[in-house]
């Protein structure tokens, strides 16, 4: 599979359970490593939104953040999901992310309607199914940066030595193999973003769910971030979800949908656009 | 369809493990948030530990006052306790300044003191040091006749008792024994009974001082309890974010609130110990800057099984109260939708 030497070598050194031992872009076989996962079918649906409707304090002041939005997401997918704020976006992510109880409508992920799951199944989904990658990082202050990605597998049950191994890999895999021991508020904006995606491939989730993941990153880190994630979804056949803004993410997605006053209102594949147009003003 | 198993639960170790580390790395604001339980329990201790100094140097003082009393007393029947036997009748157990009075007599110089306790009323310790003699001769040559203890001598003809007495003065050290009136015999009360009002004010004083006392301990509970309360809240609330993040990735309700559980109660032992020796210390120090060593330190002695249940009062006053102020806001924040205490702006 790998025929290029340095690859074939720094592989032998995972599979002995040693760390790699100096940063590099990320390369294929890390994540054949990382994610030992046959590549699945498409086609299927992995999340859908019925009619969902979110609405904040209920009442004469109420908000209405989702008006009956309704969507399918494709196992495999890379779904790219447009808005200006005060869309709906940020609510329906945690809709169809399983953060929040829609106030109307369904939402299945995987078939299973999540207003059934109680808090520890819902828990587990959390774990395992999705991983998360906010806007503002919520990474956990206090913890190093491996901390931070070995937290979710703790949660998972791993033991800590082998979380503690994996946790080190994916953060070279995110290029952050220096800054392990460091506090998130000992780094850049972008590297923090990076321990954020590290953290939210922790438990080799199905569905990563991604707002805004390359806004605060430089060109070259983000351009970095959005061949990690394809190549996530390639390799291993995650569907991931993202809100953004970044033409190349826009470009390199296969489906992009519109939300605005909350609601989707187009949905297009990227080549039947026109990236040149108006509708990027937002 | 596919099934959605069950989260893992995570044994203790887990969350005592994390506990443990967040402690460790966030220790400055630990220390802040424990201080807050150290200032609570120690305030609480200190007003505790102040009642029971202040009731120990005022009976101390009382003690004094009374040892003083029957001193003078006996001396102005008898003149100077130089070269003087004195013959001791216990006719009951001693009281406190009886016992008292016994030890001054003993350690006065020049006095030999003899006994008939045949009712084995005194104390092994309070007997040393006295001569046994039989109820014929123990008023031979001696100054004086003492009766002491809580209870009546039976069928003693004083006249007889006090032949060969170089003094024949009988005394009584509690207002309850009955004083001979055989005719050449000197008898005194080295006592002092209360007149009834004096003994009404009294109380009145005693019930009044008991009332103050339980106002300003609950007053102090109060404060105690706004402190610690304050300060667990302030460190929960405060991470209402990293609750909300740690559900995103998994974690349940019950971890989050065992978390916490853990965490409260290390910081309410650790805070409810330091308190207790803090409040205790500056309670010890402020009255022996008031009242002196020797008073305050025989009064501690004294109350050192008070003083003992106070201390586990008090450190259990801690724990209580910083779990429960944690675990409360915390149950609120395990409880949430994640995405709502990832909202939470506080």
């Amino acid at each position: 599979m790998n025929s290029d030497p340095a690859t074939a070598a720094i592989n032998q050194e995972e599979i002995a359970g040693n760390t790699v031992s100096s940063d590099r872009p990320l390369q294929a076989g890390d994540i054949d490593t990382l994610f030992a996962q046959p590549a699945k079918e498409p086609a299927e649906t992995v999340i859908n939104a019925v009619d969902v409707w979110k609405i904040y304090n209920p009442g004469p002041n109420e908000t209405q953040a989702l008006k009956g939005a309704t969507l399918d997401v494709f196992k495999n997918e890379y779904l790219s999901i447009m808005g200006p704020s005060g869309s709906g976006k940020s609510t329906l992510f945690n809709m169809i992310g399983a953060l929040g109880k829609p106030s109307r409508g369904k939402v299945y992920i995987d078939q299973v309607d999540i207003a059934q799951l109680d808090h520890n199944e819902l828990a587990w989904l959390r774990c395992r199914k999705v991983g998360y990658i906010f806007q503002s990082y919520h990474l956990i202050q206090v913890m190093t940066c491996l901390e931070n990605v070995t937290l979710p597998m703790a949660f998972a049950g791993m033991e800590a030595e082998q979380a503690r191994d994996r946790g080190v890999k994916i953060l070279k895999l995110v290029g952050l193999g220096h800054r392990v021991l460091h506090k998130p508020a000992e780094l850049s904006g972008g590297q923090q973003q990076r321990v954020a995606i590290a953290r939210a491939l922790a438990n080799q989730p199905e569905i990563v769910l991604a707002d805004e993941p390359t806004a605060n990153l430089d060109q070259h880190t983000g351009q970095e971030m959005i061949d990690l994630l394809c190549s996530l979804k390639e390799e291993l056949g995650v569907t991931i979800i993202s809100a953004t803004h970044d033409l190349k993410m826009l470009q390199r997605s296969d489906r992009i949908l519109w939300i605005e006053d909350g609601q989707i209102v187009k949905a297009a594949r990227p080549d039947d656009i026109d990236f040149s147009t108006s509708e990027f003003d937002h | 369809m596919s099934t959605i198993p069950h989260q893992v639960k995570l044994p203790s170790r887990v969350a005592l493990d994390v506990v443990l580390q967040g402690i460790r790395i966030r220790f400055g604001r630990s220390v802040v948030t424990v201080s807050g339980v150290v200032l609570g329990v120690a305030f609480l201790m200190s007003i505790l530990a102040g009642i029971v100094l202040k009731a120990g140097v005022a009976a101390e003082d009382t003690l004094r006052v009374e040892v003083e009393r029957m001193t003078k007393f006996l001396e102005a029947e008898t003149g100077t306790f130089d070269r003087k036997n004195f013959a001791i009748l216990p006719v009951g157990t001693l009281t406190n300044a009886e016992a008292r009075f016994l030890d001054t007599l003993k350690n006065t110089r020049g006095v030999t003191l003899r006994v008939f306790d045949p009712n084995a009323f005194l104390t092994a310790e309070q007997g040393e040091l006295l001569e046994e003699a039989q109820m014929e001769e123990l008023a031979d040559g001696v100054s004086a006749l003492l009766m002491m203890g809580e209870g009546r001598p039976q069928g003693l003809d004083f006249a007889e008792v006090m032949a060969n007495a170089r003094q024949k003065v009988v005394a009584s050290t509690s207002p309850e024994i009955p004083l001979p009136e055989a005719t050449g015999i000197l008898a005194s009360s080295l006592s002092r009974k209360l007149a009834e009002a004096e003994q009404q004010a009294l109380m009145e004083q005693q019930r009044r001082d008991r009332f103050r006392d339980g106002w300003i301990i609950i007053i102090s509970l109060l404060v105690t309890i706004i402190g610690i309360s304050n300060a667990m809240l302030m460190s929960v609330t405060e991470r209402f974010r990293e609750i909300g993040t740690m559900k995103c990735l998994g974690a349940l309700s019950a971890f989050v609130r065992r978390m916490f559980l853990f965490e409260s109660a290390i910081m309410g032992i650790v805070g409810g110990a330091m308190g207790c020796v803090v409040g205790l210390l500056f309670s010890i120090i402020a009255y022996t800057l008031t009242y002196g060593p020797t008073l305050v330190f025989s009064g501690l002695f004294h109350s050192l099984g008070t003083l003992l249940l106070y201390s586990v009062v008090t450190i259990l006053a801690g724990l209580i109260l910083s779990v429960l102020a944690a675990l409360y806001p915390a149950s609120v924040a395990a409880k949430m939708v994640p995405a709502v205490a990832l909202r939470s702006n506080i």
